[in-house]
Order: structure tokens, then sequence, then C-alpha cells
């Protein structure tokens, strides 16, 4: 009989377990609170919009920013929970995956790669961008 | 049949349990699944729940609905909206709920639909008043200066002017990619008011619908708690487009109707789902289009 009303309930314990996870997560670690199953959405200007990687290529000293549509995937996984692993892993996937491509017809290309977070100042009305990692890293043929 | 007294008589007749599944069909066919492996299983269950009513409230059907959506949840949880967790929590409930003999069934969704309508409300309520931003309705004005959902209602509600809303957008937009490290947006006055409160409103609403459901749902005054839940989705959605979160809200509060006594309260949920489509209209496209452009 207790048994069958924990199984008829399991679905609610699921979703209360997995929204205080989610809280005391977000309190820990830089998770987004509009993501994760804890219903912080619509709560904070801290959304993973907020949080943005920008991928730049140098040559001969010069800096180009690689368009956002190459790494988009990899940067909507990451934003949501930005820890400097997921900021070593995301480069990783980067040279494996997309660095390739972007060689064109050189042999050795470095790339530099930036994490920014943005916040809201209403009491100027001012958006403020700060830069939380930056790596750089070089891929040879 | 030729009246609306008779189709409102032969509504009153549906079984509520079977009206619940079938809303909870509509949920599977349109908000369910966001990506091709997810969407086509379960538009083919739907199809199969059309040529086979039975399965509705077929336990083994809602648990391969939740299979799928589970499946979405976990592989994507970096990119999955709340409502797909509730979403996938409620297939599980039903697929758990159906199991039981019939005389089971309402009072279980009830439990459920109650559990998931607090639940959500009161987890929302806990991270806007520890948000450090919300309370002060920061959030809510920079939501109305960038967000492109909210401009038209930051446009009919204060005084700011759709250009000065076009170059925030664009502000925006840009931030990242420019090299200064800060930028000035244009507002008002008056929208910072808008905004604190709406941050307000939001919370006391959000508090209320919880504790209405919890203390007043099953008694004479539950009209406080369906009231409430009404207001917070023609308040919230037209903006917030996120239908598929209305949808559940609402089949969460048509649990707790009564089947016989709270019919009317049916009858309005029912028809909020079909007012709710009209939030997926573009009010700034439209406002546009009848009062010029920005």
């Amino acid at each position: 009989m207790r048994q069958q009303a924990i199984v008829n309930h399991l679905p609610l314990f699921i979703m209360v377990l997995i929204a205080m996870s989610q809280f005391v997560i977000a309190q820990k670690l830089p998770l987004s609170p509009w993501k994760g199953g804890g219903f912080g959405m619509f709560s904070t200007v801290d959304s993973p919009q907020a949080r943005r990687v920008l991928v730049f290529a140098e040559d001969n000293g010069k800096k180009t920013r690689i368009p956002y549509s190459v790494y988009k995937e990899l940067n909507q996984n990451f934003r949501i929970l930005p820890t400097r692993e997921r900021f070593n892993d995301l480069i990783d996937r980067f040279m494996a995956n997309q660095a390739p491509l972007l060689m064109k017809d050189k042999t050795e290309r470095k790339f530099t790669f930036e994490y920014w977070k943005m916040e809201f100042n209403a009491r100027n009305d001012q958006l403020i961008k700060g830069l939380i990692f930056v790596e750089s890293r070089t891929f040879s043929r | 049949m030729n009246s609306m007294q008779e189709y409102y008589e032969s509504f009153a007749q549906i079984d509520l349990v079977d009206l619940i599944a079938r809303f909870s069909l509509l949920l599977m066919l349109f908000y369910s699944g966001h990506y091709w492996f997810t969407e086509i299983p379960l538009s083919l269950l739907f199809i199969l729940s059309f040529i086979f009513p039975k399965l509705s409230k077929s336990s083994q059907f809602w648990f391969a609905a939740f299979s799928f959506s589970f499946f979405e949840v976990v592989f994507y949880w970096h990119s999955a909206d709340n409502h797909m967790f509730l979403i996938t929590y409620w297939f599980l409930s039903l697929a758990i709920i159906f199991t039981r003999p019939t005389v089971e069934h309402l009072p279980l969704l009830r439990t459920h639909g109650k559990t998931y309508l607090v639940g959500c409300m009161l987890f929302a309520v806990l991270w806007k008043v520890t948000a450090s931003d919300f309370a002060s309705g920061e959030f809510f004005e920079f939501t109305l200066l960038t967000d492109k959902r909210f401009f038209y209602f930051a446009r009919v509600l204060t005084d700011i002017s759709g250009a000065n809303l076009l170059a925030n957008q664009v502000l925006f937009a840009d931030f990242f990619l420019t090299p200064e490290s800060t930028v000035k947006l244009f507002s008002t006055p008056t929208l910072e008011r808008v905004a604190a409160f709406m941050a307000t409103f939001t919370i006391l609403i959000e508090l209320l619908i919880p504790l209405a459901f919890l203390f007043l749902g099953n008694g004479r005054r539950n009209w406080i708690a369906h009231m409430a839940l009404v207001t917070f989705v023609l308040a919230t959605y037209p903006a917030a487009s996120v239908i598929g979160f209305a949808w559940l809200l609402i089949l969460f509060a048509m649990t707790q109707c009564h089947p016989q006594r709270d019919r009317k309260w049916v009858a309005l949920y029912c028809l909020l789902y079909v007012v709710t489509q009209a939030f997926r209209l573009r009010y700034g496209e439209i406002g546009d289009t009848f009062l010029g452009g920005l």
C-alpha cells in the first residue's frame, strides 16, 4: 500500500527534487536561473542571453572575429553553466571541429576565446559587460 | 444542435478526466517536441490517439510520450525550457495514474495537478524574491527596453518612443561585439515605475495562486484561486508568449475543478485554451500596421 502510494506520487517527488537541486546548484555554480528545471525564468537579467563567448582568429597580429554562427551551438551549451572546466571543454571542441575548417591556406593559426557576461544597472540604465575567461590556442596542421 | 445552450449542455456531459486527457494530447501535439526526434514520434502518437481514442487513457501510451519527452529534456537540458520539464513530469503522472482503477483517476489527477501548479509557482516566487534584480523592477525595466516581445506593451503602457526602443534593440544586439564595456539605454521615469509595478504584481499574483489553490481550492471560495490564475494567464502570456506554459497552468487548474459544481470554470478554461492562441500574434507588428511604424 505504502509502496503504491510512493509510485503514485513519484513524478511529484522528482519535480521537487530537481527544482530544489537547480536552486541550490545555481547558488554555488554559475548555472543560469532560467534553465535546469527550477522555474527561475523571467526572474533575473542573468539569462543565457546575457552570456556570450567570442572567438577571434589572429593572423600577423591582426584580430578577426569568427562569425557567431560557426560556434553558436557550442556557446548555447556552454552559457547555461559557464565554468572554467566547461570553457576548456568548449575550446577543445572548437579546436577539434571548427578550427580545421577555418585554416584556409595557413599551416598555423592562433585562436583567442573570450567569455563575457553582461549586467544591467537600472540606476543609470547602463548595460555593463565584463570579461570572465580568456584563453588562446594555436592550431597547426 | 442549434443553440449555444445545447452546445453547453453537450459540453457538460463530457467527463472531466476525458477532457484533461484530451487537452494533454493537444499539449503533446503542439508544445512537447522541439527536435525532430521527439516532434515526429509525439505527432505519430497523437495521430494514433486520434484513430484510437481509448489510447488517451492508456498507461503505455503516456509512458511512450514520457520517454520521448524525457529524452529531449535529458539530452538538451541546457536549452529545455522549464515547461518542458513540467510536461515530462505530467506525462509520467498520466502514465502512472492510468495504471490505477478508474475511480482513482480524478483524485490522483487533482493531487498531481495541484502539486505541479503550487510547486512551479512557489519555486518561481522563490527565484524572484532571492534574485538581486527582480523586486526592484530592474529585470522588467531591462526586458521592456530590450525584449522585442515586450516593445508593444512598453509603448502602450509607458511614454517611451518607438525610435528609442528600436535604438535599444540595436545597442543590446551589438553590445557584445562593440569595444565599449558600457552602453546607456534609453529609458524614462514612467517606464521605471511601470517596471516596478510589474515586478510587485508578478510576485503577489504568483504567491496568491499557490496559496489560494492550497487553502481555498476545494471550498466555496475556490473562485479566488481560479480568478487569480485566469488573471495571471491573461496578464502574462500576451507578452511572454510561452503558450505551452500557459496551457499547462490551465490544465493543472482544470484538474482542480469539481466535475459538476465548477463546470463554468471548466468551460472558461476551455475558452482560455482558445484565447491563448491569440497571444501568438505579433502585437508589435499588428500595432505598427494600424498605429504607424516605430
